[in-house]
């Protein structure tokens, strides 16, 4: 669970059975973080940086502006899970996955849980 | 017009009834008023009685003007009406005064009672509707409307609520088909669905308010969880109503407790670093004479560390209506509506418990 400075994101993500990439003292992740060391699944943390958020966001953003699709606020990017190398998305999704019973056999079928 | 030859009838008129002077006048707008029935009480008591005098008056009337025809001109019908119309006019004012003042007086009692409450409110340490208090000295102009708004809304919501567990309550009991239960039971759903909406709305514009919980009654206030009702207290109300269940579906119910709950835990747990963290940026030496550079560097970073609860709450009510929903997946038709039914029993009943708890006979102060 040591966080990792920002390069070699994909190889750590792909590397590791469930991975939570967030921001540093970001208390979502650590909400995250204990919902999984919950089920007995020991997630990497991923610390990204703020200029790698503000990256990210420019580009979201960029999108949604030049697609004049949608103009208001972004919801945050981060934190974002991987379980067993494929992006899940949120917390709300985590939660939500979990409380549908969907997250413990997917935890269990990357191999982050047994029995 | 006429009016010297009138007056002198007029006044003539008048002076020789003046010792019945006042019943006369009496007389006539009853006369008047005949027609219509508007009398009170009073008045017609006073119709009865004076029936008598007024026959007595009408036939003395025609004498007297007969005498006075040699005298002045005849009043002329116009002038007979006009003074009827005059009659009947004051009449009709001292109507409207006294209802005018009956209402004066029933708006006072009711002032009176409402204030009688505001103390007793004030007294529990209720949040008075609209009112900040301190949360928002420097945000006046949108937190109020933001918070205004979500407590007329909220109110709203409590009405339809109530309502709809009305309707719950006589459909299971008159065992309505599953079609008109499944439509109670959506919009049962999307009424839960609407409360979360505007939570989400509310929590933008002010979150401390969502997180006091002074949207709720006193006794909903006690059970209070980031800014709302625990999802495990929910389950707990839910399944001692909703036997029998299969086999299937008490593992699925198992199941969606032990999630839910793990869910609830970890959300606690951020709470509990939330505060610890905050605790520590605030803390530092007073002493330190350098410290006036940090001190504002300090407090950005608590603010910004205050931005968090609004993620907390939207989390919070998520977890919430994930659970309401999955609950909605395991159960038949008939076990969802009783269940909603429990639901909206049991925070109805916390909510009469306020009132109670509020009314309680107490020794004064």
């Amino acid at each position: 669970m040591a966080a990792i400075k920002e390069e070699g994101l994909i190889s750590i993500v792909k590397g590791n059975m469930v991975v939570i990439v967030g921001r540093r003292a970001c208390y979502m992740s650590y909400v995250a973080q204990r919902l999984l060391e919950g089920l007995k699944a020991y997630p990497t943390m991923y610390e990204v940086s703020e200029v790698f958020v503000a990256r990210m966001t420019l580009i979201r953003n960029l999108g949604r502006i030049l697609s004049e699709n949608d103009k208001t606020l972004v919801a945050p990017m981060f934190l974002v899970v991987f379980i067993g190398g494929k992006l899940l998305g949120g917390l709300d999704r985590l939660i939500a996955i979990h409380v549908t019973g969907k997250l413990i056999p997917m935890l269990k079928a990357a191999g982050a849980i047994w029995l | 017009m006429n009016s010297a030859p009138t007056q002198v009838a007029a006044s003539g008129r008048l002076s020789i009834y003046e010792p019945n002077h006042q019943i006369s006048m009496w007389g006539d707008s009853f006369k008047a008023d005949s027609s219509q029935n508007t009398s009170a009480s009073t008045i017609v008591e006073g119709e009865v009685k004076l029936s008598d005098k007024l026959e007595d008056n009408s036939h003395e009337a025609l004498r007297q003007s007969k005498k006075f025809d040699q005298e002045a001109n005849r009043p002329s019908d116009k002038v007979l009406r006009r003074l009827a119309q005059n009659r009947e006019a004051a009449r009709k004012s001292r109507l409207r005064k006294k209802a005018y003042v009956q209402q004066l007086e029933s708006s006072r009692i009711k002032l009176s009672q409402l204030e009688q409450e505001l103390g007793r409110a004030r007294q529990q340490g209720l949040y008075i509707g609209g009112n900040l208090g301190d949360s928002a000295l420097g945000f006046s102009g949108s937190v109020n409307s933001g918070v205004a708004a979500f407590e007329m809304e909220y109110g709203h919501w409590v009405e339809e609520q109530n309502r709809q567990i009305c309707e719950l309550r006589t459909g299971l009991q008159a065992h309505v088909s599953d079609i008109e239960l499944r439509i109670l039971v959506e919009s049962g759903m999307a009424h839960y669905d609407n409360l979360f909406r505007i939570k989400t709305i509310a929590a933008k514009s002010d979150v401390f308010y969502l997180m006091s919980g002074m949207w709720k009654t006193t006794a909903e206030r006690f059970f209070l969880w980031i800014g709302g009702f625990r999802p495990s207290e929910l389950l707990k109300v839910l399944s001692s109503q909703l036997e029998p269940l299969t086999e299937q579906q008490v593992v699925a119910v198992y199941n969606l407790q032990q999630s839910s709950q793990q869910a609830e835990d970890a959300l606690s747990q951020g709470m509990d670093k939330l505060q610890q963290t905050l605790a520590e940026t605030l803390t530092s030496d007073p002493l330190d004479l350098s410290g006036t550079n940090n001190y504002m560097e300090q407090m950005t970073v608590a603010v910004g560390k205050l931005e968090a609860l609004v993620s907390f709450v939207n989390q919070a009510d998520h977890l919430r209506q994930q659970t309401l929903q999955q609950m909605y997946k395991i159960l038949t038709t008939r076990q969802a509506a009783r269940g909603l039914l429990a639901l909206g029993d049991y925070f109805q009943r916390l909510r009469a418990l306020s009132s109670l708890w509020a009314a309680r006979p107490r020794e004064p102060a």
